[in-house]
């Protein structure tokens, strides 16, 4: 019987509860005033309804018609299941215009819900509070009646959800919870630094297994949102995919092709760095693809955050337009924590973008003891993974620390960038390096970048003599290593030219020596052919005087 | 004056009913009462839905709703004064009287 469970319309609480509410049986929920007991028990009743199931309601201190009203403001369709008859609200508000004389029994209770359910065929049934009913009748203690109502649901199979206002000085478990129920909710308030945060803890849950500690939880547009705690077992789906950080210097730097889809990435550096000009060219990328993303700012309003990216090149008019893009800013000391965080979350949720901007995270981080801190942003971190989305987180260092991260989330993200401003000659100087990127070959490299009317541009720092230069100092480095160069290039040249030179001469004296050759031998020659001539006619003359003696 | 009709509504007849039913016989051989007002017993189990209609929380419960405004008197009626100071029958000042 127990192992079944009701989904609460509250997907955290589903995870906490290990499914839901007991099926069934009757659920205690129990909270001071103002802690949301009617906007869970709405929250059920919706979850119900939009299955298609029935509902009755008895409201004890609400008219009904304000109860539908909250409905229809929470977006929960209260007219419309009013009207198709699948929710019944019984108003059990007491009369102040009774008298009690002599005895008398509660049975009606038990008449009118009992008919109620019967005739709807609803499955579920929220009693809204308890305690106003018992008071109105003059009741302080649970008496026969209501616990036969308790055996009433079970004998039936009612799922029930009762409220109850808890009280001060009530520290003993009052017989209700020790008896009645087969399950118990506390809601609390808590307020820090003038913040006042929601918590939630299930104290019973018989027969079944359910989280033990206290969840911070909010109360929004949509109803009741709870920080989900399912991202904490660290199973969520390898992503493989790497999407360009649109600066293809800081991609080489990541290994080549960017980050990886879906990771969570976090920008530290003091302020005027550059962080919130690195985030954007994240986002622009993201938003140039065609994808979602959504800006978080805690420091500038729409309207402004727009024109100072203009300025440095990246327009968002259009994205901002077509929805494409959404622009959330807000005071960080407008609400706590886990509002900010639960409100974020329930907009990626509507939203599912691909990229989401928290810029500066650090503006979170004062907001309570750096151990709930922590432990809320593990939370975030790894549900804004589980869902897909990757996480630029912003890191404002303050001015006068070490440039260490007062975060202790670094430990939390995927890639961790970090920009600095050096000073030397005079001028400040942006550099930027990976601290970390799991899963890519970092560049060890520390770049320098400008920042100009094209937004972010790397330059490649002088390495020499065991120290990186920058700013000018480079330039005059590169300067003096050019005049060098051209140096050596000239002494090329000219011994270029030399061997050139002597190669010329070399020719033009083989040429010279070559025709002083040719014509002494053409020379010899001819004297050999003259003497040789001469010689012939000498022999032929002797030979003609010997002729004539004959 | 027409009379005007008190609604006595019962869940039942248990023990604490039966007593109410008894109450409301002796209240009604009292001039003041019997001269504005006539009675009716209803059994809600008859009639389930009665109890929403008057968002009934508690039985035996009596119910006048004219002469404005309306009295709802919860119990087995057992003490007759104060049923019938509950009624405006007696004022609290008539009853000093």
């Amino acid at each position: 019987m127990h192992d079944k469970k009701i989904s609460t319309g509250l997907k955290g609480l589903d995870t906490v509860l290990k499914g839901g509410y007991p099926a069934a049986s009757p659920t205690l929920l129990k909270g001071g005033p103002g802690t949301g007991k009617t906007v869970f028990s709405l929250g059920f009743t919706h979850a119900q309804l939009r299955q298609g199931g029935s509902a009755v309601i008895a409201t004890c201190d609400e008219s009904p018609e304000r109860l539908v009203g909250y409905m229809d403001s929470f977006g929960m369709e209260g007219t419309e299941h009013l009207a198709s008859g699948r929710l019944v609200i019984l108003d059990f508000r007491p009369n102040l215009d009774e008298t009690v004389v002599g005895e008398y029994d509660l049975s009606p209770i038990l008449l009118r819900i009992s008919h109620a359910i019967e005739n709807s065929g609803a499955q579920i049934l929220i009693i809204d509070s308890l305690q106003n009913l018992l008071l109105g009748l003059g009741v302080d203690k649970p008496r026969k009646e209501i616990l036969e109502l308790f055996d009433w649901i079970r004998d039936k199979g009612v799922t029930t959800l009762v409220t109850m206002s808890a009280s001060l000085d009530d520290q003993q478990p009052s017989l209700l919870e020790e008896y009645a129920v087969d399950c118990v909710i506390h809601l609390s308030q808590n307020l820090d630094n003038q913040l006042m945060t929601r918590y939630l803890r299930v104290l019973k849950m018989r027969g079944s297994a359910h989280g033990s500690n206290s969840y911070p939880f909010s109360l929004t547009r949509r109803g009741v949102s709870l920080l989900p705690i399912t991202a904490t077992h660290l199973d969520g789906t390898m992503e493989l995919e790497r999407i360009s950080t649109g600066i293809p210097r800081i991609d080489s730097m990541l290994g080549g092709e960017g980050y990886y889809k879906g990771a969570s990435l976090m920008i530290s550096g003091r302020s005027g760095s550059g962080k919130t000009i690195l985030a954007s060219s994240l986002l622009n990328q993201v938003l140039q693809q065609g994808e979602k993303a959504i800006y978080v700012s805690f420091e500038e309003s729409q309207s402004d955050l727009k024109r100072n990216l203009q300025s440095v090149g990246i327009d968002l008019t259009n994205h901002l337009e077509s929805g494409q893009l959404l622009i959330h800013s807000g005071r960080a000391i407008e609400m706590g924590l886990e509002d900010h965080l639960i409100t974020i979350i329930d907009l990626v949720e509507t939203e599912s973008p691909r990229l989401l901007v928290l810029d500066p995270v650090s503006a979170l981080m004062d907001m309570g003891s750096s151990r709930m801190v922590k432990m809320l942003m593990i939370r975030f971190i790894s549900h804004i993974k589980t869902v897909g989305t990757t996480l630029v987180l912003t890191e404002l260092l303050p001015d006068a620390s070490a440039d260490y991260s007062d975060l202790a989330i670094s430990s939390l993200v995927d890639t961790w960038f970090r920009l600095r401003q050096v000073e030397s000659n005079g001028e400040l100087n942006r550099l930027i390096y990976v601290v970390k990127s799991r899963g890519s070959k970092t560049s060890n490299q520390v770049k320098e970048f400008t920042i100009g009317e094209n937004g972010i541009l790397l330059e490649d720092p002088y390495i020499g003599e065991g120290e990186v230069v920058v700013g000018s100092a480079r330039v005059t480095r590169i300067k003096q290593e050019q005049e060098a160069m051209d140096r050596k290039r000239y002494e090329l040249d000219q011994i270029e030219q030399a061997l050139s030179t002597l190669q010329t001469a070399y020719e033009s004296k083989q040429k010279v020596l070559g025709a002083e050759y040719e014509s002494e031998k053409s020379e010899l020659m001819r004297k050999i052919t003259e003497l040789k001539r001469q010689a012939g006619q000498t022999i032929d003359q002797r030979d003609a005087m010997r002729e004539l003696r004959d | 004056m027409p009379k005007q009709i008190v609604r006595l509504y019962v869940l039942g007849y248990t023990p604490i009913a039966q007593r109410a039913i008894e109450n409301l016989k002796l209240l009604c051989e009292q001039p003041e009462f019997n001269a504005i007002y006539d009675t009716e017993v209803i059994n809600l189990l008859d009639q389930p839905s009665l109890a929403e209609e008057e968002k009934i929380l508690a039985t035996p419960v009596l119910i006048k709703k004219l002469p404005e405004p309306m009295r709802r008197i919860i119990g087995d009626l057992s003490d007759r004064e104060r049923v019938l100071v509950g009624l405006d029958i007696f004022t609290r000042d008539s009853n000093e009287r």
